[in-house]
């Protein structure tokens, strides 16, 4: 249903494109809103597609920010006289079992600020991650999930 | 006039960036931390240099050509990470000194006492 959802918005937009006789990135994009109105009116809240678009283009925004806060965190402690980080390596226990929502998650985790995945355990259970600044392990394993976990999940979910 | 300080501004933020990856290779004690400064700085040094290159030209087929290197580097810059910091670990390359917690290392006594 979703991917189906999902290739009938392709569709549309790409006819809305060539209608309107400009293939730019920008008329593609329109298309795209339009489409979705239009799958939203007949389809309503029946299916979740709708929902998971949103979340995923919240996502991409929170993501672009967190890397933006990544940078200033990592600039500004590499431009410090005396370094004060406390490196370390903290085990995270994985919620999910999904291959393809780990990998991304092991990728989101390299991305964001102060922390990079090193190692999973054999069993796919636990994600071993280093971290710039790991003086309180238990708060940086919530920030973690608060952040990235919990929006990862509600689009796989 | 607008484009060319925004297209200033991002191609010197982009520079600026890739400059603190290099200063980071240099002043981080260990592989670990190294690699923090590599994989961000160095991704948001590309997309600056990528995103101003599509202001200062301005069509569509010089934008979706800049966007598909910053699309690519995102995937591929933590992976590259990954396996570096990963192969260190299996090779038994150590922290450095300030470091405060192993738990990988804890995790590894756990499971061999079994």
């Amino acid at each position: 249903m979703n991917s189906n959802l999902f290739l009938a918005n392709i569709l549309l937009s790409l006819i809305w494109a060539f209608i309107s006789g400009t293939l730019s990135l920008a008329s593609i994009l329109l298309g795209f809103v339009i489409g979705y109105v239009i799958l939203f009116i007949i389809y309503g809240k029946e299916a979740d597609y709708f929902r998971k678009v949103i979340h995923i283009f919240i996502f991409t925004f929170r993501f672009i920010w967190l890397l933006f806060l990544s940078n200033i965190e990592v600039a500004v402690e590499v431009l410090r006289i005396r370094p004060k980080s406390a490196p370390g390596i903290i085990a995270y226990p994985l919620h999910s079992t999904n291959p393809l929502e780990i990998t991304l998650f092991a990728n989101f985790i390299s991305l964001t600020p102060g922390t990079l995945s090193v190692d999973i355990s054999v069993d796919n259970k636990v994600l071993y991650i280093h971290a710039l600044f790991a003086n309180n392990p238990e708060k940086l394993k919530k920030d973690i999930e608060k952040q990235i976990e919990k929006p990862l999940n509600t689009i796989f979910n | 006039m607008i484009k060319e300080i925004f297209t200033s501004i991002f191609l010197l933020l982009g520079g600026f960036f890739m400059l603190l990856a290099g200063f980071g290779i240099l002043r981080f004690p260990d592989v670990y931390t190294r690699m923090h400064a590599g994989t961000k700085s160095g991704t948001l040094g590309v997309s600056g240099a990528l995103i101003a290159l599509s202001l200062y030209f301005g069509d569509t087929e010089v934008t979706v050509r800049a966007m598909l290197p910053i699309i690519f580097t995102l995937i591929t810059a933590p992976v590259a990470a990954h396996c570096i910091s990963r192969s260190a670990f299996k090779s038994g390359v150590e922290l450095s000194k300030n470091s405060v917690i192993n738990e990988f290392e804890q995790d590894k006594k756990i499971s061999t006492e079994e």
